[in-house]
């Protein structure tokens, strides 16, 4: 397991560390389920 | 095919040439040949991630299954992000800062000498026989749809893709994956673009997408919590994040791809960029099978799309098929006047009524294609199904010359990119986790960089001439080769359970992870085995990876605590 000493430099550009990019990862994929519901919901009743 | 056609595949072998001869030039050493020197960018490693992955079978398959069956299938991929997420964090940098050419190679800097040995060799097990059907499943389907001779369909596919991978290395192997994959994506967003223009023109996009709602092809999620399922959200996200995990981060055909970046930002980053596109592409794949489905409500589809099957099945039972085939036209001709009369319906109370006509409509048609379909197995004595057949029979007959070009290459693409990983990560894994190690005991003198890089070529042709011969006697071979593909998939889950206890475990249970490996491979056996012997349904496959890991983990963590001397496993 990595230490802080160990962090490589940051993603960049919009994400600044490492833990807000992995955080927006699984914020996107909750979004993907929702939205597959909400399609799944609205053509598929 | 038209000239045209031939053109676009003309210009793709020559790109992937061009592409693979300049990037390849100047292999000096191991490093240079296997990892690229370390040396590429996050989105050529992606996108090589992203290639490896996808096979001609996701291209063809995949939107035949959405013809068929709907899009449950995408729930598979639900826990990739989070694999993605949990390999960043913990095997990635880990793989990245030991150094490794293969992922078992830092297996033995904390379970020992013996774990390295057998966990390579799963993989060599698992995999070697599965490069024969990645060659031989694009192959039978192109070799129908374009009327070739098989073999030479297995000849150009495997020899193109074990001659290049092997003079290239795999820098020339990651920048070719690259162009394959955009020409991939090319191929999707076209074939996408081509079903919604074919629609006709008094139904809308809107409209062709309620068509395949009522019949349940736009179903993407199933809450079922049947462990025997294997297309829910709970399978998806707890069987399908042991898959995700084992195959990105413990098959070397996978880690490969991200060994060779210039950096751990790169490497973590190229992971990232499949979290984020894996699922939308693979929805707009199965997107475009379900609209597929409504295209194919007002063209008349063939009663079977695989034209042989449908003339030796013709041959076979004449009186049969033609009243089968009278049967077909009807229920057509009445599910179009179904399906048209619902997508024109505007909401009003006749809806619901219009709906029902139109599924039962469409169950009639389907009962019917079902009939023709099993008594072509019948004819040709074993389960068979046209689904991989529906998409080359759209692009073939429904598409301009140009764009069928287009869709061909990227079929290929998708074939070679499969096979050019895994030659790679065979021969990888041969040459570095065995030939190396133990060739002092066959050739005296010191070695060369020079030797190790005809070392790995060599592991190269040898490998490809396995899957492209295994491909050409596959129709023979075929179920020992599936036999051995099946089994080949029990290894993931008990390597996953290595990799943990090396990782999470390195005091307790990772000198002990030998047997353990060997317990999770019985493990998931029994699970596979016992439920067939007694006649009943078993726990989906996609759960495989889950007993295997945490019967390895288990069984190391048991034996961990029983105490004994590390060095017993050969641990320094």
């Amino acid at each position: 397991m990595e230490t802080p000493s160990d962090q490589p430099p940051s993603p960049g550009g919009f994400f600044r560390s490492w833990r807000r990019l992995y955080a927006a990862v699984l914020l996107t994929a909750l979004s993907v389920y929702v939205l597959l519901f909400a399609f799944s919901r609205i053509f598929a009743p | 095919m038209q000239l045209l056609d031939w053109i676009v595949v003309a210009a793709y072998f020559g790109l992937i040439i061009t592409v693979g001869y300049w990037t390849g030039r100047g292999n000096r050493g191991l490093e240079d040949y296997f990892l690229a020197r370390r040396s590429m960018p996050w989105y050529a490693m992606g996108l090589s991630v992203m290639a490896t992955q996808a096979s001609a079978i996701t291209l063809v398959g995949t939107t035949g299954q959405a013809y068929v069956d709907g899009m449950r299938f995408i729930q598979i991929y639900f826990a990739l992000p989070i694999a993605m997420v949990i390999l960043c964090v913990t095997l990635v940098p880990l793989f990245y800062r030991a150094r490794v050419f293969t992922a078992y190679e830092y297996l033995e800097r904390r379970c020992g000498p013996h774990t390295r040995s057998l966990t390579s060799l799963l993989f060599l097990f698992g995999r070697a026989l599965s490069g024969a059907v990645v060659i031989y499943a694009p192959s039978v389907v192109l070799s129908v749809v374009f009327s070739l001779d098989e073999t030479l369909t297995i000849l150009i596919i495997g020899g193109f893709a074990t001659v290049y991978t092997a003079l290239g290395g795999m820098r020339a192997v990651m920048w070719v994956e690259t162009w394959q994959m955009l020409i991939i994506l090319l191929g999707i967003l076209f074939c996408l673009g081509s079903v919604i223009w074919g629609l006709p023109d008094e139904v809308s996009l809107g409209e062709a997408l309620r068509l395949a709602g009522s019949t349940g092809r736009l179903e993407t999620l199933s809450f079922d919590t049947d462990p025997r399922q294997t297309y829910t959200v709970w399978t998806g996200l707890l069987g399908g994040l042991f898959l995700m995990l084992s195959y990105f981060g413990c098959d070397q055909s996978q880690v490969q791809r991200y060994l060779t970046g210039r950096s751990l930002r790169e490497s973590r980053l190229s992971l990232i960029f499949n979290a984020f596109a894996k699922l939308p592409v693979q929805f707009v794949i199965l997107l475009t099978g379900a609209l597929l489905f409504v295209f194919y409500q007002f063209e008349r589809p063939p009663v079977l799309f695989d034209p042989v099957t449908l003339a030796e099945t013709r041959a076979a039972e004449p009186e049969a098929m033609a009243a089968m085939e009278a049967r077909y036209e009807t229920a057509f001709a009445e599910r179009r006047t179904a399906a048209l009369d619902y997508a024109e319906a505007d909401g009003g109370s006749s809806e619901a009524a219009l709906k029902e006509r139109y599924v039962a409509a469409d169950l009639a048609f389907q009962e019917t294609r079902a009939d023709a379909v099993r008594t072509a197995a019948e004819v040709k004595g074993e389960p068979w199904t046209d689904t991989n057949h529906v998409f080359p029979t759209f692009v073939f007959t429904q598409l301009p010359p140009g764009v069928v070009g287009l869709i061909l290459i990227a079929v290929l693409a998708a074939a070679m990119s499969t096979v050019e990983s895994e030659l790679s990560a065979l021969s990888t894994a041969s040459v570095v986790d065995f030939y190396r190690r133990f060739r002092n005991r066959f050739v005296r003198g010191p070695t060369s960089d020079r030797h190790d890089l005809i070392a790995g070529r060599v592991g190269i042709l040898f490998w490809g001439t396995v899957a492209t011969g295994a491909a050409l006697y596959m129709g023979r071979l075929g179920s020992a080769v599936e036999a051995v593909n099946r089994v080949g998939s029990f290894f993931y889950g008990p390597i996953l359970g290595a990799f943990v206890l090396a990782a999470v475990f390195p005091n307790r249970g990772a000198r002990r992870a030998f047997p353990a490996v060997i317990c999770g491979v019985a493990a998931v056996w029994a699970a596979d085995l016992v439920p067939r012997a007694l006649g009943i349904e078993g726990v989906s496959y996609l759960y495989y990876n889950l007993i295997g890991t945490a019967v390895t983990v288990g069984v190391g963590l048991f034996l961990g605590r029983l105490g004994g001397d590390p060095r017993e496993a050969g641990i320094r």
